[in-house]
């Protein structure tokens, strides 16, 4: 009996040593919306869904250069309006339905059709005009217009350009095992709030994932995220922690702290419509006075970093991102509020809004630092305002900010996306932010010059036109690349963690020794 | 007057007040800033059609009194809306975190009395002793300070520097493959198994949070308890007890105590209630899957049905308690019927 006991709980042991490294627990404050390809527009949603399928096209975990997924091969017409993709054969869906022309078409068509009120699909939409299968293998999507990213548009850090059978045909609201995929993971569990259970798909035609099983639990703050992965309770912390606590964790030895590029970026805008910054000189004033050292030093322990641009350094194309805001020059700053008739006795008086949870816990402390920054030119007094987001969020879409501060993370990997959002077609909401600025319709028709052409220099220097002119007009002052959602806390023997401008977690690149 | 008499008053009370609560949850609902539909659609710029659709969709587009009516008609129903945020309905979320939250409210309530009421004994039999000063500075210490920090200072003890407890979920990741929900209360889930284990791990999880949850509430039932048991130790019956030549003990839990936990479970009873609102702080800290944090996270995403469907359940289900307590109450203590 004891021999029995003894063999017994050895045979547990090992057991729990093997489930150990067969399974990897990750943790995050972030939250699935819905698991759906036509009506989800977030980080997490959408990392859980590119796990579980893929696009016609993807981007090389790393370099983010354009490489085949679904798609083996592919051709563009002379014109840039037609796109020929040739499916890989013999492609098949977890449960063995064949992945073909057809099975592109009709998921590509049914999220379309679907278009959720909270989803990315406009991303696709936008472009493309008709799908035709041209034999079994063979699909061709014809655009409405040129677009140089619409190859990007298809790789599958766009969710809406995912392949997936046998979702029900007229309802987007998923559970995660109402579709099947063919990505490197299948949704083997969800529960709101709580985890995401993930277990790796044989049948996958890519590398098989390295980890078998994966698990994301979801904490409710930084602050139990931090606790979690100092613990051991979890083996990787991912989106988001604390600068603070990213500093304090980078003292930890027994953790590994590691920062990716950020293609997510913090700036201000402007309402070029409204007092008093309808005036120029007022918003090149403050693009002179904000303080971005002092914000990334004293908010985030210099974990971010300044940016003088909209457009993050490395998107493509090579050569987009140019430094065109200036840098600190309160001389300056008071030069042009004077120009605007300001003065120590008669100060600019102006709001700054912020929402103080969205952005995370620092936001409060950003907004101090950018009003004080901005009233040491001695002639801006700011009134600091606050709302929670979702009136926040209605408050913007009335045009009702003077001067706020918002956030970007791109929707694709190239600099138009980071150019392009305040190029809204209505000029009432969110379009009298910038839609009824004089130079307007020249911002407009240098991005759909940019767009329209396949040649990355000559769209480069288009961009690059487009940076210029705003540092002139200032709509917006870019102010920080938020490096800080980029790092990854990760308990000693955890390795595969690949960080590129994606700011993607490649679960199945992970493993731990 | 009768029990049955008393019982039927009891509910007639109750029905009135669940009544105001849920237009009280309603109106303070409808004159938040913000609209919800724009809210949900987060600040896009989608067509004028969309958001009228969207309004139309989630019936906000009707006069006040037709919403009202049909929101009273759903409630008693048992349709609580849908969760924009989940697409799923309000109820089922409800119901999927409701022994989550329960789980934890009752081994808070259990660390609560075990603090409370031993320490509460232990003061009274100690009167004006060094120990009992001791025990009720712990007492004015439990009760004053914050619950979440109590919950952090308890996390970085012994979750972080320890490590003898996790510090936040309801199981690890790792047992999630071997666990099966079957009720919802995990200790019982797990016992249910039979994988001793699987109930430690249970077990370990649950410790944190419960006592967080429950040294809030001990000072309080610890003051109660002294309070009460100083009374009736100085009661004819306990001298008689004692001049019988019992032992102390036994007239302290036998004699004393029962006399005196009338009182006490009075407040048991109330103290579930604030358990259940103290819970907020609790599920955030240690990120525990209950109703709170469901609470909470629809009031970020403005999650119009979730946060009027979920305070008005709870509202209800706290109303329920007090209820069912009056009526155990008066089974308790005849004297409460007259």
């Amino acid at each position: 009996m004891r021999k029995f006991l003894i063999g017994a709980v050895v045979l547990a042991l090992s057991l729990s040593v093997m489930a150990a490294s067969d399974i990897l627990i990750l943790g995050t404050t972030d939250r699935v919306t819905q698991l759906a390809f036509a009506n989800s527009y977030d980080h997490f949603t959408w990392h859980i869904l590119r796990h579980t399928t893929k696009a016609l096209l993807a981007l090389e975990p790393g370099t983010n250069r354009l490489i085949p997924s679904i798609a083996e091969s592919w051709e563009v017409s002379a014109d840039a309006m037609v796109y020929t993709f040739h499916i890989r054969p013999d492609l098949t869906f977890w449960d063995g339905t064949p992945c073909d022309a057809h099975a592109v078409k009709w998921a590509l068509e049914r999220t379309m059709r679907l278009d959720g009120p909270e989803g990315g699909v406009f991303l696709i939409k936008d472009p493309i005009d008709r799908i035709e299968v041209v034999d079994d293998l063979t699909v061709k999507i014809y655009l409405k217009y040129p677009d140089r990213t619409f190859l990007i548009r298809m790789t599958d850090n766009v969710i809406p350009a995912l392949i997936y059978a046998k979702a029900p045909e007229d309802d987007f609201t998923s559970t995660g095992q109402d579709y099947v995929g063919l990505g490197p993971y299948r949704i083997v569990e969800y529960v709101p709030d709580e985890r995401v259970v993930l277990e790796a798909v044989d049948t996958y035609f890519g590398q098989r994932a390295r980890t078998p099983r994966i698990v994301w639990v979801m904490y409710a703050d930084a602050a139990a995220l931090r606790a979690a992965i100092e613990a051991g309770d979890i083996d990787v912390a991912f989106r988001t922690l604390n600068p603070i606590d990213i500093m304090d964790l980078m003292q930890n030895p027994n953790l590994q702290v590691i920062a990716g590029p950020s293609a997510s970026i913090r700036y201000m805008l402007f309402n070029v419509t409204q007092p008093p910054v309808d005036n120029v000189f007022v918003r090149q004033a403050i693009a002179y006075a904000v303080d971005r050292n002092a914000i990334c030093q004293r908010v985030f322990s210099g974990l971010n970093t300044p940016i003088y641009t909209m457009v993050p350094a490395g998107l493509p194309p090579a050569g987009a991102s140019i430094d065109v805001f200036p840098e600190r020059d309160l001389e300056e700053a008071r030069r042009l509020l004077r120009l605007a008739c300001y003065s120590e006795e008669n100060p600019l008086r102006v709001n700054l809004w912020y929402s103080p949870k969205h952005y995370g816990t620092t936001e409060a402390d950003v907004a101090a630092v950018l009003k004080e920054s901005i009233e040491e030119t001695g002639m801006v007094e700011i009134t600091i305002q606050s709302l929670e987001w979702g009136a926040y969020v209605e408050r913007m879409s009335q045009g009702g900010f003077d001067m706020f501060l918002l956030g970007w993370y791109p929707d694709y990997l190239e600099a138009s996306n980071f150019l392009d959002p305040w190029l809204t077609g209505a000029p009432e909401g969110l379009g009298t932010y910038f839609n009824h600025h004089p130079n307007y319709p020249a911002y407009k028709r240098i991005m759909e010059m940019a767009l329209s052409t396949p040649d990355d220099e000559r769209a480069a220097k288009l961009y690059q036109a487009f940076q210029i002119l705003s540092a002139y007009d200032v709509p917006w002052i870019p102010l920080w690349a938020n490096i800080q959602q980029a790092y990854v806390v990760a308990q000693q023997g955890v390795g595969g963690l690949v960080l590129d401008l994606s700011m993607e977690l490649h679960l199945d690149l992970l493993y731990k020794e | 007057m009768g029990l049955f008499k008393y019982i039927l008053q009891r509910i007639l009370l109750t029905i009135p007040m669940v009544l105001i609560l849920l237009s009280v949850v309603f109106l303070v609902l409808r004159l938040m800033p913000g609209d919800p539909v724009l809210a949900m659609l987060g600040g896009r710029n989608v067509s004028p059609e969309l958001i009228e659709q969207k309004r139309h969709e989630m019936g906000l587009d009707k006069p006040l009194l037709t919403q009202y009516v049909e929101y009273l008609g759903g409630i008693f129903r048992g349709d609580f809306g849908k969760s924009s945020r989940t697409g799923r309905p309000v109820l089922y979320e409800l119901f999927h975190r409701l022994p989550a939250t329960l789980e934890l409210a009752i081994w808070g309530m259990f660390f609560a009395s075990l603090f409370g009421i031993t320490t509460g004994i232990l003061a009274a039999t100690r009167a004006d002793h060094p120990v009992d000063h001791s025990v009720r500075v712990f007492h004015i210490g439990s009760f004053a300070l914050p619950i979440f920090w109590v919950g952090l200072m308890l996390q970085v003890i012994f979750g972080v520097k320890l490590g003898w407890f996790p510090v936040a979920g309801r199981l690890g990741g790792r047992y999630l493959f071997t666990f099966e929900r079957i009720t919802g209360f995990y200790l019982l889930d797990a016992a249910l198994q039979g994988d001793g284990k699987l109930v430690l791990e249970v077990a370990k999880h649950l410790v944190l949070p419960a006592v967080t949850l429950g040294l809030a509430q001990a000072g309080l039932l610890g003051r109660i308890t002294r309070a009460s048991m100083l009374e009736v130790l100085d009661a004819d019956y306990v001298t008689t007890a004692r001049s019988k030549g019992l032992a102390e003990r036994l007239v302290v839990l036998k004699h004393a105590l029962r006399n005196a936990l009338i009182p006490i479970v009075t407040v048991l009873g109330l103290q579930f209630a604030i358990l259940m609102g103290g819970a907020v702080l609790t599920e955030t800290v240690f990120s525990w899957p209950g109703i709170a944090g469901f609470l909470v996270r629809s009031l970020d995403a403005r999650d119009w049905f979730a946060l009027q469907g979920t305070i008005a359940f709870i509202g209800i289900f706290i109303a329920t308690i007090n209820l069912v307590v009056d009526i155990l109450y008066s089974f308790i203590d005849p004297r409460v019927r007259y």
